[in-house]
């Protein structure tokens, strides 16, 4: 992805940047409820831009505020207060151009059961104003990309969940949009499509600085697919940066377990945890369990204190250090499906 | 040279543009048709129930009317009278006074009442039988007394005939006939035993009317099985548009450049072909099970496809109240329950509520009920023959009736259901 390499990776940095997609400034919204005594902030004072060909993941746990943000950026929820900016214009929820050029895919499926595949697609193309000849040419790729062709004459509601879920996802994206909001879609696809979509987004987002706005609970995607990685928390943006600088500036290091080919003691612990910068030594049973920042550069090191000591290491595991890390240490919660 | 490639340039955009908003109404008019015809209870509720109920309705009542308790009768007296011993007897005028004065109890302790009322007329021509005389006075029956009447009922030998003028079919000429027979028969009988011999015969020539109908109950049973099944279009329109709310894919709808206009175009659209194909199904249902109409099915079936509308628009202001569609369909059900009562009104007899007047032309109660309207309307043009010119102010409120309920229920569905959410 050339993209991320011109990303800012400051939290807030060039908010009105004029190569931001989009941008969102002092976004607010606040529900009030005759049960409560105060307005529930779902959004609270949100500033941040994306950029033209980024893919944006956005993780929270449940009722972070990430649906609503979807909701007010595609236009279907009214902000309380703040400004989101596509290309520099302001959001109109009547405009025909602004509809053209955005995409979403609810974490919801949403399609019309009495039609079929092809006919869901073909009524939602028609109404982005794709022509006749180009329309059936797009439909005809996404289906075959989506593993739907041998279903498109089935009705939808005949599909299996999986299915279902993929035709929801071709019917966000049959218009080509230039920003694509995917909430949760990932979910309920089997490895192989799963794939597909991971390949197709990169792909997507690569041609013409296509820009992707993302959420899911399955870290390792957004990990692997976002250039930056928004965690967002009570209506807040608690941490916005690459994977990398989040895992960096926020995670707790690799964890590494050795496991000793004969019995030991304390003194071992504690020779590699004096021998060795960085790293916090931990027995457990027959292991040794060794948490540092860039485990792999260590271990040479590691091995020869150990054997320095008279032992042999008979198994290394090394668990990298994932967004999950930082996500819980940054909001407390482990993120639930 | 650029000016005419700009104008071209413009022309061809707007032509464009056009097409895109025919393109986009169709196609969603085309999938409202799919989803109404994929369903199968629209085609049991608003096709197969009609029907049946019209199958058997037709076997029932598809015999004449007989409802009424006094007969009127329209009497043409040509008997010039009889002269025999200085004494002129006038037995035409006696039998005209016979029938006024027969009466008969209704129940014990109420005041009886008369079998005949009786209009006369001294000319007899054929306008005398023409429909509109009978609609105006309500009559049932026309008596001609011939001339010789008088001095027939002298001559012994000779049978006493009169002619009768009416719908052989309708139950209130043949309870008419029958009841007048009876009397006429105890009349001359009696007459005939007072001169001195009860012998001969009466005689009753029957002249039919071939402008009237046959009208049955059946008949004004009709428009109401038509109606009905459009009315129940009023679950559909509401159950499709809360289901689109429901599914989300209403949702999915306004991320598009689609506007609010192409939506309801194409509802409506869709509904007024499952109309249209619900009228022609029902009135040849009608047809096969001896519907006697005279009228324009073409003028029945527009003005019927112009309430409709009104059923769309009523279908829309449910769903613009309604989060669920089975919300949306019982609200419809309590809500068309009264919309297909009401054009039972003509077969019970019930009679208009004025609300107000225009040049003499009364707008009642009951006409803020498209359903009311048109059911009017089909009758007076199945029935009766009467063209658009005779139901032009009926016809101008059904249209202006079914405008207000069109801008209610779009601007209630634009504001409550097609606005970005607050909540």
């Amino acid at each position: 992805m050339t993209a991320s390499k011109e990303i800012e990776t400051q939290e807030g940095e060039a908010v009105r940047d004029i190569g931001s997609s989009i941008e969102v400034v002092d976004l607010k919204k606040h529900f009030t409820s005759k049960n409560l005594d105060e307005a529930v902030k779902a959004v609270d004072g949100l500033s941040f831009s994306i950029r033209k060909g980024e893919i944006f993941g956005l993780l929270g746990p449940n009722g972070a505020g990430k649906t609503t943000l979807i909701r007010m950026l595609v236009g279907l929820l009214k902000p309380s207060s703040g400004q989101i900016l596509f290309n520099g214009e302001e959001l109109n929820v009547n405009s025909s151009k602004l509809k053209s050029v955005i995409g979403y895919v609810p974490q919801e499926t949403a399609f019309w059961k009495e039609l079929t595949v092809y006919e869901n697609l073909s009524t939602i193309g028609t109404m982005y104003k794709i022509p006749n000849k180009e329309l059936k040419e797009r439909i005809d790729h996404l289906l075959e990309g989506l593993y739907l062709t041998e279903h498109k004459k089935k009705l939808a509601s005949k599909l299996s969940g999986g299915m279902q879920r993929r035709l929801n996802l071709a019917m966000g994206m049959v218009h080509h949009p230039q920003i694509l909001l995917l909430d949760e879609v990932f979910v309920g696809l089997d490895p192989q499509t799963r794939n597909y979509l991971y390949d197709y987004l990169r792909d997507f987002a690569s041609k013409d600085d296509k820009t992707i706005i993302i959420t899911s609970h399955l870290m390792e995607i957004v990990d692997s697919l976002s250039d930056r990685v928004g965690i967002l928390d009570l209506g807040k943006m608690l941490a916005l940066d690459t994977p990398e600088n989040l895992k960096n500036t926020h995670g707790k290091g690799d964890i590494l377990l050795l496991e000793i080919d004969k019995e030991f003691d304390e003194s071992l612990v504690s020779k590699i945890d004096k021998s060795v910068t960085d790293v916090s030594v931990e027995k457990k049973e027959q292991n040794i369990s060794i948490k540092t920042l860039n485990a792999i550069a260590k271990i040479p090191e590691i091995l020869n204190v150990v054997e320095a000591e008279g032992y042999n290491v008979e198994d290394v595991k090394l668990t990298k250090q994932s967004l999950e890390t930082v996500f819980i240490s940054l909001t407390g919660k482990e993120l639930r499906v | 040279m650029d000016e005419k490639k700009n104008t071209q340039n413009k022309f061809f955009s707007i032509t464009q543009n056009i097409g895109y908003e025919f393109r986009t109404t169709l196609k969603l008019s085309l999938k409202y048709l799919k989803e109404i015809f994929r369903s199968k209870l629209f085609l049991i509720i608003a096709v197969a129930l009609p029907a049946v109920l019209m199958i058997f309705m037709g076997v029932i009542f598809g015999g004449p009317i007989s409802a009424v308790q006094s007969f009127n009768i329209l009497v043409i007296n040509e008997d010039i009278g009889y002269t025999n011993d200085t004494i002129t007897y006038t037995f035409g005028d006696s039998l005209i006074s016979t029938l006024e004065t027969i009466t008969y109890p209704i129940e014990e302790g109420e005041d009886p009442i008369n079998i005949f009322y009786v209009y006369e007329t001294d000319e007899y021509n054929q306008s005398t039988e023409d429909y509109l005389i009978y609609e105006e006075h309500g009559l049932h029956l026309t008596l001609i007394i011939p001339e010789n009447f008088s001095e027939v009922i002298f001559n012994f030998d000779i049978d006493v005939k009169v002619t009768v003028v009416g719908d052989p079919v309708t139950g209130d000429y043949q309870s008419s006939l029958t009841a007048f027979s009876s009397i006429y028969d105890e009349f001359v009988g009696v007459v005939r035993l007072s001169l001195g011999d009860d012998a001969g015969h009466t005689v009753i020539t029957e002249n039919y009317l071939d402008i009237v109908g046959n009208t049955t109950i059946f008949d004004l049973m009709v428009p109401g099985f038509v109606i009905i099944g459009i009315v129940m279009n009023i679950v559909f329109v509401s159950s499709i548009l809360t289901e689109e709310y429901e599914q989300k894919t209403l949702e999915k709808l306004q991320l598009t450049p689609m506007r609010t206009i192409h939506l309801i175009g194409g509802l409506a659209l869709a509904q007024l072909l499952v109309a249209l194909v619900q009228i022609i199904v029902l009135f040849a249902i009608s047809l096969a099970f001896g519907y006697n109409a005279i009228g324009s099915y073409i003028l029945a079936g527009i003005i019927i496809w112009i309430m409709s509308l009104s059923m769309s628009a009523i279908g829309m202001i449910i769903a613009s109240v309604s989060k669920k569609a089975t919300i949306a369909s019982s609200i419809s059900s309590v809500v068309a329950i009264p919309l297909y009562m009401i054009t039972f009104f003509p077969v019970w007899g019930i009679e208009a509520i004025p609300m107000f007047q225009i040049n003499g032309n009364v707008f009642g109660v009951f006409d803020i009920l498209p359903t009311n309207l048109a059911t009017n309307m089909v009758n007076q043009v199945m029935i009766y023959g009467q063209t658009l010119s005779d139901i032009g102010f009926e016809f101008v409120s059904l249209i202006i009736v079914t405008l207000i309920y069109l801008t209610i229920g779009v601007v209630l569905i634009s504001l409550l259901k097609l606005r970005p959410k607050k909540e």
